[in-house]
């Protein structure tokens, strides 16, 4: 019994951990909207964002919050926050939140090969690319919602900022449902 | 050392007075002691919190450090005490200054004596003294207070149900007043120290009776405490109930700020300012502000915080100096000296400043805006400013609703930059971010403001339309901005921190810092547009990375070396 629990235990984490890695994979791509020239690498900076920490709380992911920051200018085509409170429970968000804080390790071995991991000692070295980071994508209880926080920076022109993308899947495919600007730079 | 000793009832006092000039008379350690200190006994905040009915202060003020009771119609000024200490340490007691709106006696006091069950007992002390005792007093001069100073328990409670009590069975209580002069009066200390001063002795004569023997200052007079080891207080017969004292006056609020300031200098006159000091009516929020900058040791900074908090008060505007907040903007106690200076006067304005100084009405304008959001709008919009280690030069964060309601949005600089950077790229950088949060506060204030695409933030839209990334959005708004950023720097830097005029165009370049490229990579459309050339954008790029001390380029250099860190 102790192992078919063991079993089960390591197949739910491997199913878990490869959902993160396919998720990744498929809505960070080399060929970016509105990029007219397709990258031929992602430069990742090799740990995962923390979402929760710094000024930003793990409380602040909370209905009324999520509200205010939805409307990143007021717009006619912005979807409706209510669909994605609907089908993402902010307490759960706020639990998911609390079990990646001690995660920060990611294994480019998941990842597509466009992804290349940067040091900090790389980047210093090479600030003129772009570089991304990524926190771990958070999904909904079933699995068909999911929100990843992503910043990007340019060293050389000290260009940034982070974002929170929302998707829902459609037909087994990731949709980006909405963009929210978690800081300017 | 001189001492005064009486036996008396409360309200009949008789004293004795000797002169000494033995120190050792002096049988209690005597401290001033700050706000911080008192709140770290609990069981003193306590008995504080007994006697404070109600709390609140005059004004705008939202300080917690003068505590009113309209019980007794007084407030206690925590700020400043007096705290004594018997040789064993098995008493002591804290003496804080009262404040009332309208005093009948030169100088009052409220006593909190410890008790032997551990809790304190609470006494007024009135001294009635002419203007010359009160001033010569202040000023550390030796005052004759026989028959000058009187007691009364306003415990109630705990003395009604305790202390009165007992003293009703026959037991006598004691109070010892000792006066710490700072002056060195002919009975000061020998060697030319400041002077402990002498003692005052009022024994309450009770049913029982007692006698405290002045030449024989043993533990007898010190009462008997939760921390007495068993030795030096004895439990006496006739369980004598000492209480020691000493004069404690506030600090002169008034005098200490303006002297501050500097506007007892005439270069530093500001009669607006000097009258709302010495106006009575302001005595509550002045003295906040007076006690802010005595904590801070006068530093420029402070003197800077004082002079907006002033101004934003004389505005009806709201201050909290334990937040370090004038209104809407909030000072992080991690920005360093030099960093919190340059926000204050970017937030003065012009203010202090002559009228020399050119258009910096964008400054202007977006710190008003900021800096005034909190109290003069219905929506609460708090921005706080922080350093930090963070990727680019400054990060601002999105509106945050906190439990109150309040908006709370915050700007984070780069430690780097600030450690790095010259004084032109951190101002460039705290303007750059304040008109994130400017653009924040506007899009929850005004939201109808940004959907229309003839508006004033037409770029804004248009920008969010075209790249669904609010980053952008506000970075194509702030490149059209960059002419007027550059101005307001400029005529602010020369001003302030005696720049050279040099070119609009080198201006113009430090503030393009953050804004030439989007979040894909690509060249900012108008940046591109104005900037054609590859070698004219690489030249903007030098420029302001030099000023921001990330890069070093051959032929570039800061226009004036300097930082702020």
């Amino acid at each position: 019994m102790k192992k078919l629990f063991s079993f089960i235990f390591f197949v739910t984490f491997f199913l878990s951990c490869a959902q993160e890695y396919e998720f990744i994979n498929q809505v960070i791509t080399p060929f970016e909207k509105k990029n007219p020239i397709p990258l031929d690498t992602i430069f990742l900076r090799n740990k995962f964002l923390l979402p929760g920490k710094g000024f930003q709380s793990i409380e602040s992911f909370n209905k009324p919050n999520l509200k205010s920051l939805w409307e990143p200018i007021p717009y006619v085509h912005t979807p409706p926050v209510e669909l994605f409170l609907h089908n993402f429970d902010t307490g759960y968000i706020q639990s998911e939140l609390q079990k990646i804080q001690n995660d920060s390790l990611i294994n480019i071995e998941q990842l597509n090969k466009y992804f290349y991991l940067c040091s900090d000692e790389f980047v210093k070295n090479n600030p003129r690319n772009k570089y991304i980071s990524i926190s771990k994508p958070i999904f909904n209880r079933n699995k068909d919602w999911c929100f990843i926080v992503k910043s990007h920076f340019i060293p050389y022109v000290q260009v940034g900022g982070g974002i929170m993308e929302i998707y829902v899947k459609v037909n087994k495919v990731w949709v980006l449902y909405h963009t929210l600007t978690l800081w300017f730079s | 050392m001189i001492g005064f000793f009486s036996c008396q009832k409360e309200d009949d006092s008789f004293i004795k007075q000797e002169h000494t000039s033995q120190t050792s008379r002096t049988k209690y350690s005597i401290t001033k002691i700050d706000y911080q200190t008192v709140q770290q006994n609990n069981r003193l905040v306590n008995s504080i919190t007994k006697i404070k009915e109600q709390t609140g202060t005059k004004g705008s003020s939202s300080q917690n450090r003068l505590v009113h009771s309209s019980t007794y119609d007084f407030y206690i000024d925590t700020d400043v005490a007096t705290y004594m200490e018997n040789a064993n340490g098995s008493y002591h007691s804290y003496t804080f200054p009262v404040i009332r709106d309208n005093p009948s006696v030169a100088l009052e006091n409220i006593l909190f004596s410890l008790q032997a069950d551990g809790t304190y007992k609470v006494s007024l002390v009135s001294y009635n003294l002419s203007e010359s005792e009160k001033e010569a007093l202040f000023n550390g001069q030796f005052v004759d207070l026989t028959n000058k100073a009187s007691i009364e328990t306003i415990d109630s409670q705990a003395l009604i149900d305790e202390t009165l009590a007992s003293m009703d069975q026959g037991n006598c209580t004691t109070l010892i007043i000792t006066y710490c002069s700072h002056g060195n009066h002919p009975e000061g200390y020998d060697n030319g120290s400041p002077c402990p001063g002498y003692e005052i002795m009022f024994a309450s004569v009770c049913s029982g009776g007692s006698n405290t023997d002045p030449d024989n200052p043993d533990n007898s007079d010190v009462p008997d405490g939760e921390n007495n080891p068993g030795g030096g207080v004895p439990n006496d017969t006739n369980n004598n109930t000492n209480d020691a004292t000493s004069p404690t006056y506030n600090i002169p609020y008034e005098q200490n700020l303006i002297e501050c300031l500097g506007l007892n200098s005439v270069e530093n006159a500001n009669l607006v300012v000097s009258n709302w000091i010495n106006n009575p009516d302001n005595f509550i929020q002045m003295r906040d502000v007076s006690s802010y900058v005595d904590r801070n040791n006068c530093s420029t900074e402070a003197q800077s915080f004082a002079m907006e908090a002033i101004e934003a008060i004389l505005e009806g505007g709201e201050v909290d100096f334990e937040e370090n907040r004038i209104n809407g903007i909030k000072l992080d106690s991690n920005l360093p000296p030099c960093t919190q200076n340059m926000l204050l006067d970017l937030m003065l304005g012009n203010f202090l400043y002559s009228d020399t100084m050119g258009n910096i009405e964008l400054i202007n304008s977006t710190f008003e805006i900021l800096g005034g959001s909190y109290s003069s709008s219905p929506m609460g919009f708090v921005t706080t400013y922080k350093v930090g280690e963070i990727d680019g030069n400054g990060q601002t964060s999105p509106a945050e609703l906190d439990s109150e309601g309040v908006y709370q949005v915050t700007v984070t600089i780069s430690e780097n930059l600030v450690e790095n950077g010259t004084k032109l790229a951190l101002i460039k950088t705290i303007l750059h971010e304040s008109i994130h949060a400017y653009l924040r506060y506007v899009a929850k204030q005004y939201p109808l403001l940004f959907t229309d695409p003839d508006g004033e933030f037409s770029t804004l839209v248009a920008g969010w339309q075209e790249y669904q990334n609010n980053n952008d959005a506000h970075h194509l708004y702030m490149a059209e901005l960059v002419s007027e950023m550059a101005l307001n720097v400029s005529n602010f830097i020369q001003e302030k921190y005696g720049y050279p005029a040099s070119t609009t165009e080198y201006y113009e370049a430090v503030c393009w810092s953050g804004i030439t490229h989007l979040a894909n990579g690509s060249l900012n459309p108008v940046f591109s547009d104005n900037f054609p050339n590859s070698d004219d954008q690489y030249h903007i790029i030098k420029v302001f990375n030099t000023e921001n001390g990330t890069e070093t380029y051959s032929g570039y250099e800061p226009l004036v070396d300097n930082n702020c860190n």
